[in-house]
């Protein structure tokens, strides 16, 4: 175990004192195990074997059109910000080398906060209503070595202030890409933030969001995961402040034997919060999905609203879920649900659209599109919605053959 | 048109229908009637490529081909129409879209063009106004939320739509009050033409009276116990199954 972070940390412990810092927790506690409860489904043994033996190197992907039309587009190139100091309509974007220390304890985000290279930094000031999409890109190639390349993103909203953030992750042949992205709303800020997760099949993606939600603040975050032989996407939200409200909503689908964990902890910290978390997914062939969703309401957030559900089709014969919800409930006067359901596509829907003389093949994907478009309805920008439902049909019809 | 003969079909390893003979020409509606239990559903579903309804033995083809090697979506390609008893409901697919997608996919097996967008929403604007079918409902998800009704004007619909040579109608009566029932068989008699066939399973005579059959079956423990006119039909209704060897209605 220990030659495998030697493998990571080599040459990066001798950074600043938080990335310093970072690497001692990390040499300390070592990387997750199955025996640690939040790491029970997703072996990183993948991971390590890759770290012992390094991959196969890829092109570099081109930068890719926005998804949204005149999005700010920030380019992150192997954990490097290409983005210059700007100050473009009034907000400020900068690639600092400079980290921050991460108030929560994640394994991920100490693997990132060591090894990052440096932190996109996007501050939208008080009072400002940002109508410009703002896209960070991050692209990836298998050329960084076994250690691979992590970024940062901090995106801090000012008293007032609106905005929308898209992340998207490329890439090309076998390679780590570690995120961390930190999220910090002022009083009465909204951040729409959407993440596509679209890794090279070959690729693990190890992804950390914490996010700090102010008074009366509303952060909505999208999350579709298609790439990456492992990938965990991790978010640790707080709300901090009364009223504010959070939505998280995810879809994944899975095929070959990748591996797509999502994972979340939510904790209403004051009176008077609410949060609403739906993750969908379809797994085909032996791919698996994870799904741990942890909700915490102290014991002085009454009134608090916390609804959570997980829904899973299973389309592979070795396909397989493991869902975890995990409520600690320490106030008395809360509305809090979850539910999850694992399920095949319906047999009868199936004839129905067959006796119709749709093809069974079409009919199917019809099926598994229903089933996720659910959560694409959270998504209120029209064209954005329409480019990640193409996205997701595409992937959805992309067959297995290049699976690494 | 439609020939079925010696028909034996199980379902979880239980005889269901147990030799049919049967044949529909073109232009001719024949009824099947006959308690429940008797098989009529298996017959529809049989015929209509339904996993899980072996036929073990007898042939059923259409205009000559053996209906019984090609999957569902080939005979509905072939020209075989099936209207559900109980439709499906399918969330999240709209019921514009679920149209759009079947009469597209018709097409595209028959080597035809597809309809575009504009011609598309033109057919269907007209065939929902003939079958009083609101524009907001053909847009909610295919029969979620829908009253019995306008499920059973919604399988009419997708007739129309899809203009089947052949219509194979299963309980289209059942769960139909009576103005939607006159409103259901006028779309059927509408479809009614010397070049298509039509057969209408049903329990109760009522439906009968609106779509008039030319030959009427009754169907008992799997076969066909008596054929005539429609006037058959009018006579089950007097003395009900028994008199023909079948077991009473449930």
């Amino acid at each position: 175990m220990s030659d495998v972070l030697d493998i990571l940390l080599a040459g990066h412990d001798r950074g600043d004192a938080v990335r310093k810092a970072a690497a001692e927790r990390l040499r300390g506690r070592g990387l997750p195990t199955t025996r640690q409860e939040d790491w029970k489904f997703t072996s990183l043994r993948p991971l390590e074997k890759f770290l012992q033996s390094g991959g196969r190197e890829g092109a570099m992907p081109a930068v890719p059109a926005p998804l949204v039309d005149g999005a700010l587009q920030i380019v992150v190139r192997n954990g490097r910000a290409e983005a210059p100091a700007a100050h473009v309509n009034g907000i400020t974007v900068d690639a600092r080398p400079e980290l921050a220390e991460e108030p929560h304890d994640s394994a991920v985000q100490d693997i990132v906060t060591a090894l990052a290279k440096g932190v996109v930094v996007i501050e939208i000031p008080r009072g400002k209503t940002l109508t410009q999409a703002i896209e960070v890109v991050f692209l990836s190639d298998g050329a960084a070595g076994a250690a691979g390349h992590h970024a940062g993103l901090r995106v801090l909203l000012g008293e007032n202030a609106e905005a929308t953030l898209i992340e998207r992750h490329l890439g090309d042949g076998d390679y780590l890409a570690g995120h961390g992205a930190a999220v910090r709303l002022g009083r009465n800020a909204r951040l729409r933030h959407i993440k596509v997760q679209d890794e090279a099949r070959g690729a693990f993606h190890l992804a950390d969001t914490s996010a700090e939600l102010g008074r009366d603040s509303r952060y909505e975050r999208f999350v579709l995961s298609l790439g990456g032989r492992l990938a965990r996407d991790e978010v640790h939200a707080i709300l901090m402040g009364e009223g504010a409200e959070l939505r998280l909503l995810g879809a994944y689908a899975g095929r070959g034997e990748q591996l797509l964990d999502h994972t979340t902890r939510i904790d209403h910290a004051v009176p008077r919060t609410s949060s609403h978390e739906v993750y969908k997914g379809v797994l085909g062939d032996s791919a698996r999905g994870v799904f741990q969703g942890g909700i915490l309401v102290r014991k002085d957030a009454q009134k608090t609203d916390g609804h959570q559900l997980n829904k899973a089709l299973l389309l592979g014969p070795k396909a397989e879920i493991d869902s975890k919800p995990a409520l600690e409930i320490f106030a008395d006067d809360v509305k809090c649900s979850h539910g999850a359901t694992v399920g095949e596509l319906d047999a009868d829907q199936l004839f129905y659209l067959r006796a119709r003389g749709v093809p069974e093949a079409e009919a199917r994907a019809l099926l598994v599109q229903a089933f996720l478009e659910e959560i694409f309805d959270g998504i209120a920008d029209e064209t954005l919605r329409g480019r990640l439902l193409e996205r997701l049909h595409a992937a959805l019809g992309e067959g297995d053959a290049n699976h690494g | 048109m439609l020939k079925i003969e010696n028909l034996h079909v199980e379902v979880d390893g239980k005889p269901i229908l147990k030799g049919i003979d049967l044949e529909v020409a073109a232009g001719e509606v024949h009824a099947i009637m006959g308690p429940n239990g008797a098989g009529k559903s298996t017959l529809a579903y049989a015929l209509a490529g339904r996993e899980g309804y072996e036929v073990t033995a007898g042939s059923a083809t259409f205009e000559g081909r053996d209906m019984l090697a090609m999957e569902p979506e080939e005979r509905a390609a072939a020209g075989l129409f099936l209207g559900f008893q109980y439709p499906v409901e399918i969330p999240g697919v709209a019921t514009l879209t679920f149209l759009k997608t079947s009469v597209n996919a018709l097409r595209r097996q028959r080597d035809e063009e597809e309809l575009s967008a504009l011609e598309f929403m033109k057919l269907v604007r007209e065939k929902a106004k003939d079958l009083d079918i609101a524009e907001a409902m053909l847009k909610r998800p295919v029969n979620v939320g829908f009253s019995g009704g306008e499920k059973k004007r919604n399988e009419i619909l997708q007739m129309a739509m899809l203009a089947p040579k052949f219509c194979l109608l299963d309980e289209t009566d059942s769960g139909l009050d009576i103005d939607a029932l006159k409103i259901v068989a006028d779309g059927v008699n509408a479809l009614r033409s010397p070049e298509r066939g039509m057969l209408v399973i049903t329990h109760y005579q009522r439906l009968l009276d609106h779509i008039v059959p030319d030959r009427v079956h009754v169907l008992a423990d799997g076969r066909i116990a008596k054929s005539g006119d429609k006037s058959l039909a009018l006579e089950l209704e007097e003395k009900g199954y028994a008199a023909f060897g079948a077991e009473k209605a449930a």
